[in-house]
């Protein structure tokens, strides 16, 4: 057996000199072989270890050797060695080239990895692209919840589905071995699962069976849940639980991080006979051959058919077909769109700024480039050598920005509210490192194309004469050089005014009033199992305790609950009827925010009331119903007149909903986020509204993050089953709504800053360049009297008009991108004059630095020393 | 040891050299050879086969070997090939020994060379 693998490497070898020492060549391997062996199982490691690599290095010499002329490989060797050294040599040139890629690239490296997990890497589910979600549309409303009965309807009638299944969100208490965890999950038909085509790691998914009102009661865990709160224990199956409440049988658990649809860690079944409540959406499956069109074109038909059946609930609803890939990315795609373009500015940027400095390096080695041309060389071999150069700095570079990129992604990862979805990676697999690699090449053949041509070009003669001339090579250079210039301060530009429009948008934000109190806040939410014996008197007596209990901590300001959390962005909404008002047609009612708080409230939260009173301890079950409204609804229903003693109820006038009056009316509140418009709302006030959920607001007189024990500890006394949740300071609310143009400011400040030095270098590079070749002329005017000024400014001179245009080809191009990126994002702002001018300002002031400093250098070299060595 | 020397031959590399001395008392073949040295120079070196065959390969073109035809070890297998040094190759390792003995001297000089006590 090893005699034959000791054959088998010989076939390393060229035929020839295998059939000539092939023989030889194995006795003596099959000789050292044995001699390894006496010694041990250590040293036959060893030797085999030692065998492979003397057999491929004399392989490679036997190949080598065979040739008579040197070969294409040999060639391309020895250039690389020498570009090597020449790299080497020259520290100066090559630290700053891999610099200036290294911060292109690295910039890259990150946004292309949120580039790929976007935009180009699949779905974790089965043919992603066929797949759909399906909600109702109603006036008004962009999304609706379609309800059981809708979504049955629809399953039954459409056949340009293969299949349709139907989920919704749950959340609550999961008990189990005496631990409770609050989590949320997701209800959902038996076939989902096999319809995105994934399944259990353990145990099985659901059947129909699950779904009958007779059959126990069933969970799936995801794996998350499973590794975290059961330990992973194989034996989990079968064990029962208690969500919500109810007790379940634990039947499987789901693969990898899967949570469909958002953060869900367990899965319960939901049929028409268990949980027919309103659905999220429904995910389909295209039939093989149907298309988009077919799909939204048939469902527009089945809608109609649907309100035909019942106008009154499903008048003018419709359905919206919309490919899941969309659904579940459609907040990533813009921002990554936006990203790419910047950075993509920035890589051409610093692609400039190399093929720049290559061409002045080009130009000072002129001498040595013809001297290796009168020697041999031809011009293909030395524009290879450029490129050789050009393709060992960009890919130092390209691993060097790797590592860089790596880290910016992370950090920005950590910017971002809240972990990526489960969907959602931004790793770089193997196809993705392979674009990187391609475009890191890509770049290094650019800016070396430059220096290459320059050299490829047959007017080496004309450069000797020309190396010393005092303009500094011929015109073509000097007007390529000047368009480089322009391009990098257009390019800068551009970059510093995006950073200067996502972050006057954030200065815009900042200026809008939330219209509740943001500082010291501490809110969370509390569930109480539900009572249905005491008309909710014990979830009114419940948080009234809390209340009491809270305010007695010292260091706590004040208290109350609210059943949808200001700024949180979610709500409940319903339609009102206001007394004296004629109804709005059947579905174009107005949608209306309504509230339940507790008295104390509008106080807590900072809420001003503008007209009439707040609640009081004197609104409870027994007293008429009452209600405030804020400002935004007042002045829709009575914009010059007064709100108060007004009535409103629920539903239509003729609904068995009592009458409310209007006692107060209260300020705005943005409920969905700082730039989005202001709701109509109501408020009515626990007592007469009991709620055994609801959010609990604290303003304390410290940090708030402090009372979160204490807190927790009330509620457990008062209630030990009521789980309390979703525990955040408002200021963290506040950054969820808004972590868009935060983020956006701050990465755009990233890219600035990259952009600035870039630009700056480049310039710095180029008038360096072309002022150390004019030392010459400068010392001679000096010498005969010019001030050092004049010699200053002359160095100077000729950027001015490439920086000019390169400003105002920046501020075209600004204008133009910014008004792309408002397409694809929210939260890009505009770029006015103010933006624009502080943005000029910069880059001037910054061009003017990188021109004068090396411009001073070259001009305050000793006019007598350097005319003497001449 | 790849240097031209003032009569501007070709160079002799390491592995060229020992294979000529291992062959400068009479003819080997190719395991010989590799045992030679490494028996001579107390195991410190030690050529791997494919970098002794392919030295050897070189050698054979350059004229300073051959094959043989004596087989001077009996109960050998007929197989087995031998080499044997020609007189150009025992020139050549003459003269680049003479060229190490004259770098030795200049290093025995400056006391460059470990203490004897070892052979």
């Amino acid at each position: 057996m090893r005699r034959r693998i000791l054959a088998a490497l010989l076939f390393l070898y060229p035929r020839a000199d295998r059939e000539r020492f092939g023989g030889e060549i194995l006795d003596l391997m099959w000789d050292r072989l044995q001699r390894a062996r006496r010694r041990g199982l250590l040293a036959e490691m060893r030797f085999w270890l030692s065998l492979l690599w003397d057999t491929s290095r004399s392989a490679v010499s036997f190949r080598l050797s065979d040739r008579v002329t040197p070969s294409a490989l040999d060639g391309v060797l020895v250039d690389l060695r020498y570009a090597w050294r020449s790299l080497v040599r020259r520290r100066g040139f090559t630290a700053t080239a891999i610099l200036c890629m290294t911060l292109g690239l690295g910039a890259t490296t990150a946004v292309f990895s949120a580039f790929y997990g976007v935009m180009v890497r699949p779905l974790p589910f089965s043919d992603p692209d066929r797949l759909a979600v399906l909600f109702e549309t109603a006036p008004g409303f962009t999304r609706a919840s379609p309800s059981f009965r809708d979504y049955a309807f629809w399953k039954g009638r459409a056949h340009t589905f293969s299949g349709m299944e139907g989920y919704a969100g749950v959340r609550g208490p999961l008990t189990h071995a005496g631990s409770a965890d609050f989590v949320e999950g997701g209800a959902v038909t038996p076939g989902l699962f096999p319809l995105l085509g994934v399944e259990p790691v353990l145990g099985r998914g659901f059947t129909r069976e699950d779904g009958r009102a007779t059959s126990p009661a069933t969970l799936i865990l995801s794996g998350a849940l499973w590794r975290r709160s059961f330990g992973s224990d194989p034996d989990v199956l079968g064990r029962t639980v208690s969500f919500k409440g109810e007790p379940r049988t634990i039947v499987g658990v789901m693969e990898g991080q899967f949570a469909f649809p958002q953060n869900a860690e367990l899965w319960i079944p939901k049929s028409a006979e268990r949980d027919s409540g309103l659905l999220s959406a429904a995910v389909a499956r295209l039939a093989p051959g149907a298309t988009w069109s077919d799909a939204r074109t048939e469902m527009d038909g089945i809608a109609r058919q649907l309100e035909a059946l019942d106008p009154e609930s499903q008048a003018e609803r419709r359905v919206e077909v919309r490919p899941l890939e969309e659904d579940l990315l459609w907040g990533f795609r813009g921002p990554v769109a936006v990203f790419f373009l910047s950075v993509g500015l920035i890589l051409v940027l610093a692609t400039a700024n190399v093929a720049q400095l290559m061409l002045a390096q080009g130009s000072a080695r002129t001498r040595e480039m013809i001297l290796r041309g009168a020697l041999g060389a031809g011009r293909a071999r030395t524009a290879r050598l450029l490129l050789l150069e050009s393709l060992l700095v960009s890919i130092t570079a390209g691993a060097l920005g790797l590592a860089l990129g790596v880290g910016a992604r992370d950090l920005f990862l950590r910017w971002l509210p809240e972990r990526l979805p489960y969907y959602l990676s931004f790793d770089l697999d193997a196809r993705a490192l392979l674009v990187l690699l391609g475009i890191t090449v890509l770049v290094g053949l650019l800016f070396g194309l430059a220096p290459a041509l320059a050299v490829a070009r047959p007017d080496l003669f004309t450069g000797l004469r020309n190396a010393g001339d005092p303009v500094g090579g011929h015109r073509g250079a000097q007007r390529f050089r000047a368009v480089l210039v322009a391009a990098q301060v257009a390019l800068a530009l551009t970059v510093l005014n995006g950073a200067g429009a996502m972050f006057k948008s954030l200065l815009d934000l900042n200026e809008v009033d939330p219209g509740v109190s943001m500082d010291r806040v501490l809110s969370f939410q509390v569930s109480l199992p539900q009572d249905h014996d005491t008309g909710g008197a014990d979830a009114v007596r419940f948080f009234d305790d809390l209340r009491e209990e809270i305010q007695k901590l010292p260091a706590v300001e004040s208290a109350a609950s609210v059943s949808n959390l200001p700024i949180a962005g979610s709500a409940a909404g319903t339609f009102l009827s206001v007394e004296g008002v004629e109804p709005p047609a059947r579905g174009h009612e107005p949608w209306v925010i309504n509230k339940v708080v507790q008295p104390g409230f509008f106080h807590t939260m900072g809420i001003g009331i503008l007209a009439g009173r707040a609640f009081s301890r004197a609104d409870h079950a027994g007293t008429p119903h009452v209600v405030v409204v804020n400002e935004a609804f007042a002045r829709h229903y009575w914009p010059d007149g007064n709100a108060l003693g007004k009535r409103i109820k629920y539903g239509r006038p003729d609904s068995g909903w009592p009458w409310m009056e209007i006692v107060g009316v209260s300020g705005d509140v943005r409920q969905f986020g700082l730039d989005r418009p202001v709701e109509m709302g109501i408020y009515e006030v626990l007592a007469q509204q009991p709620m055994d959920r609801s959010w609990v607001v604290v303003h304390s007189r410290v940090e708030p993050t402090v009372l979160i024990r204490q807190v927790r500890e009330i509620v457990t006394r008062l209630n030990p089953d009521a789980p309390m949740y979703d525990v955040k300071t408002m200021r963290e609310w506040l950054y969820r709504t808004q972590w868009r143009p935060v983020v956006y400011a701050r990465v755009f400040n990233v890219f600035s800053g990259i952009a600035l030095l870039l630009g700056a270098v480049g310039i710095y590079g180029v008038v360096a360049f072309t002022a150390a070749r004019r030392t010459r002329e400068f010392a001679v005017r000096t010498a005969v009297g010019a001030r050092r000024r004049e010699v200053v400014g002359l160095a100077m001179r000729w950027v001015l008009r490439p920086v000019g245009l390169g400003l105002m080809g920046g501020v075209a191009l600004s204008v133009l991108l910014t008004r792309l990126a408002r397409t694809m994002t929210v939260g890009v702002g505009t770029v006015d004059l103010g933006v624009l001018s502080v943005t000029t300002v910069i880059l001037v002031g910054v061009a003017l630095v990188a021109t004068y400093l090396p411009a001073y250098r070259a001009t305050h070299v000793d006019p007598v020393t350097l005319l003497r060595s001449e | 040891m790849a240097s031209v020397d003032a009569s501007g031959t070709k160079p002799l590399t390491s592995s060229a050299y020992f294979i000529l001395v291992a062959l400068a008392d009479r003819p080997r073949h190719g395991l010989g050879i590799a045992d030679e040295i490494e028996r001579r120079t107390g195991g410190e070196t030690s050529l791997g086969p494919g970098t002794l065959y392919h030295a050897l390969k070189k050698v054979l073109a350059s004229g300073h070997i051959e094959e043989s035809d004596e087989r001077p070890d009996a109960d050998d297998d007929p197989r087995r090939r031998y080499y044997r040094i020609t007189p150009a190759g025992r020139e050549a390792v003459r003269r680049e020994t003479a060229r190490l003995h004259r770098v030795l001297t200049v290093a025995r000089g400056k006391g460059l060379l470990p203490d004897r006590g070892r052979s």
